[in-house]
């Protein structure tokens, strides 16, 4: 378990695996969800890149990940 | 770079697990990581500010901020662009109000707004930063009440 304080919006976010490894993973620059699954070792996965991708707009929602265009 | 160097070098957060586990296990433990897609993962806890449903449905959010500049529009991701930009939308006429905002987050459009120029309303209030007009009133959506 990982506890976030995000200080632009003084919210605290409780964070449970893979949310954090995927924050991690974005160490590395922006990417999508099939480039997060390669960098989280699974790469040609499709069924680990449909949860990244559901965990994604979870963290968006959040305010805590930012999608570009 | 690609995938398989940032795994192979440990970069990322469970890179060693291959190397570490019998073969066949890897997978299985790695799955177990990743999780069902329907499983939340992410729990947010509010600060504690105004929480009575009374001052919470009757607060709003001007979207854009006054400060950020008069006759401003929002773009699709939320951000505060000139008028009359590409894929921007005018701002509503009016501040949006919590109940408003809050049938917004469950996937409503705001009166008088299409989906996409509802959908760049709220990009922009989850921008929202603190000392920002209208802050004080998201967050106070998000908390759980009563």
């Amino acid at each position: 378990m990982t506890i976030l304080y995000h200080r632009p919006s003084g919210m605290t976010h409780v964070l449970l695996p893979p949310a954090p490894n995927i924050l991690a993973a974005l160490d590395a620059g922006p990417a999508d969800a099939a480039r997060i699954a390669e960098r989280l070792g699974f790469a040609a996965d499709d069924e680990a890149v449909d949860v990244i991708a559901a965990r994604l707009a979870e963290l968006a929602q959040s305010g805590l990940v930012a999608i570009e265009d | 770079m690609n995938g398989m160097a940032d795994q192979q070098g440990g970069d990322g957060p469970h890179g060693h697990d291959a190397a570490d586990a019998p073969a066949g296990f890897a997978p299985t433990r790695r799955r177990l990581m990743l999780g069902a897609a329907a499983a939340s993962t992410v729990v947010t806890i509010r600060p504690a500010l105004a929480s009575t449903a009374g001052s919470v449905m009757n607060c709003q959010v001007p979207v854009p901020d006054p400060k950020l500049g008069a006759g401003k529009w929002i773009d699709g991701q939320g951000r505060v662009v000139d008028a009359g930009s590409p894929n921007a939308f005018r701002p509503p006429y009016r501040p949006l109000k919590a109940e408003e905002i809050r049938r917004a987050m469950q996937g409503a459009n705001f009166p008088g707004a299409d989906y996409e120029q509802s959908r760049a309303y709220m990009a922009y209030i989850r921008k929202l930063q603190n000392g920002m007009s209208g802050f004080t009133c998201y967050q106070s959506l998000q908390m759980p009440r009563p």
